[in-house]
């Protein structure tokens, strides 16, 4: 078999593992649901349960998008007091953050199907220096 | 992008397992 062929074969097995963990396996959904958790605590941790979050899913993204009142020192704070935007922001998980009503442009987040597949091609691509490095290794000759 | 920690390590073990093997099958020396 030429050497592109198993290039492609693995790289094919690959990207289908990720979309299978991601989607049918329902990692990408369950990923997103903990981190929408862990923001809605943050909102009541900031005793602004009028605001709700949402989170991109068709695609599944880690784009949180705020609804509700609030003010713009609630959304932005001010000097070293952070606004809900960025308490949420610094939530494990979150990609990025909006306001529902806010004219402008919403953060760039990649689909979080697209996220998975590239740092599974990283540790494939790690994965194959290894592999590289195994087979390139000298053989010794002797134990002496 | 997702920190790796966050990452699910299942899949990262497999695609470097994937990746390894690879290597391994596209630059061995023929015996």
């Amino acid at each position: 078999m030429k050497a592109p062929v198993k290039l492609l074969i693995s790289l094919a097995a690959v990207l289908a593992a990720g979309w299978i963990v991601h989607g049918p396996l329902g990692r990408g959904e369950a990923f997103v649901a903990a981190t929408k958790a862990r923001a809605e605590a943050v909102i009541q941790a900031a005793e602004m349960d009028q605001v709700t979050v949402a989170f991109g899913h068709d695609p599944l993204t880690r784009l949180a998008t705020l609804s509700g009142e609030a003010d713009d020192f609630q959304r932005n704070g001010m000097g070293s007091l952070p606004g809900l935007t960025g308490c949420v922001a610094a939530v494990a998980g979150v990609g990025g953050v909006r306001w529902s009503d806010d004219r402008g442009r919403a953060p760039f987040v990649l689909p979080l199907l697209v996220e998975t597949e590239a740092l599974a091609l990283l540790a494939w691509a790690v994965g194959l220096g290894c592999g590289w490095l195994l087979a390139r290794r000298r053989r010794r000759e002797s134990f002496l | 992008m997702l920190s790796l920690a966050q990452f699910d390590a299942p899949l990262l073990v497999a695609a470097l397992l994937v990746g390894i093997v690879t290597g391994w099958w596209l630059f061995r020396r023929p015996q």
